[in-house]
């Protein structure tokens, strides 16, 4: 993409592969919250780098017309590793490092589609030592929509390695 | 992989009893694969889950995207392993990553995998049937990279053909 979209700027702020940005220390105990993630309106361009990326050929994430064949809503369903990829991010900010994040596991629940407002969640549920680095287990999620309409788009679990000591 | 398909549709391909299904794909083993990361799809692939790239360390999703672009199976010859296709609606359940390392940009990856478990269920809306994949990346050092379990929902909103 050429141009950020406006609505996406939250997503991309403190991020840390960007290397211009300070990712705030993570606070290590169990029970804190993995800083959220938002993106007001999930745009439709990324749904088609994708589909060329993963070689999927479904034209529900790039055709409109054949959503409305099918009538679904005239709104491309994001991919669902796109959606993975907002809770990886979040983590990733969180722990301030690319390759942190070591283990995911994740169940898909509901659909979003292009426009649709989500936020990642996140919450510390474990923490080991491993020499220097820290271990930490959380639970995740990305939510749907605002307020009480808000739903639960996937759920589960991850492993963020830390490096050094913190806490 | 995400349902594209009406009530009315869901279901045009005859499949078979569980039983069969089991003995059929349970401990399969797919042709293996490799999956090469371009710095190009590297960057647009984490581009497009909206976070800025990293030149050396790939997105965690590649293990899913490596996994998936480069098993020995495309997705229309898996949905016909298990008596479905795009036109009946499977969908993507649950994915699971365990990575030994990070996975660089650049690096090629081999691709192995197998049926791991085939069950059907009962839901809300009718019967479904779970089959697990589990995908194994190694490096060019030979050493497993990550492991990426892959767990396809087939909707069976009617029933089985027999055998």
């Amino acid at each position: 993409m050429a141009t950020e979209p406006s609505e996406v700027a939250s997503a991309r702020q403190g991020d840390p592969t960007s290397g211009l940005s300070q990712p705030a220390s993570p606070r290590l105990e169990v029970g804190a919250a993995i800083p959220a993630l938002e993106i007001s309106a999930v745009p439709t361009g990324p749904m088609k780098v994708m589909a060329l990326v993963l070689r999927d050929p479904n034209p529900i994430h790039f055709d409109t017309e054949s959503l409305r064949r099918l009538d679904l809503p005239e709104r491309p369903i994001n991919q669902g590793p796109n959606n993975v990829g907002y809770v990886l991010n979040s983590l990733t900010a969180w722990a301030g490092e690319p390759g942190a994040v070591e283990a995911f596991h994740v169940r898909f629940l509901a659909n979003v589609l292009a426009g649709d407002r989500v936020v990642t969640g996140g919450q510390v549920t474990e923490i080991s030592g491993d020499g220097q680095d820290q271990v930490v287990t959380c639970s995740v999620w990305l939510d749907r929509g605002p307020g009480h309409d808000q739903d639960r788009v996937l759920e589960g679990t991850a492993r963020v390695r830390l490096r050094g000591a913190r806490g | 992989m995400d349902p594209t398909t009406d009530g009315e549709r869901v279901g045009v391909t005859p499949f078979a009893s569980i039983e069969s299904l089991r003995e059929r794909l349970i401990g399969v083993r797919l042709p293996v694969g490799s999956y090469h990361i371009t710095a190009h799809e590297a960057w647009l692939a984490a581009d497009a889950t909206l976070v800025t790239p990293h030149p050396e360390i790939a997105h965690p999703l590649f293990a899913y995207i490596a996994g998936i672009c480069g098993m020995g199976w495309d997705l229309d010859h898996l949905f016909t392993q298990m008596d479905s296709s795009s036109q009946d609606g499977p969908m993507f359940g649950e994915l699971s990553v365990e990575q030994q390392r990070p996975l660089r940009v650049g690096e090629t990856l081999v691709v192995t995998g197998e049926v791991t478990e085939v069950v059907r269920k009962q839901g809300s809306v009718g019967q479904f049937d779970l089959m697990t994949l589990t995908l194994g990346l190694s490096g060019e050092d030979g050493e497993v990279a990550a492991v990426v379990t892959n767990r396809f929902v087939f909707p069976r909103w009617r029933s089985p053909s027999g055998d």
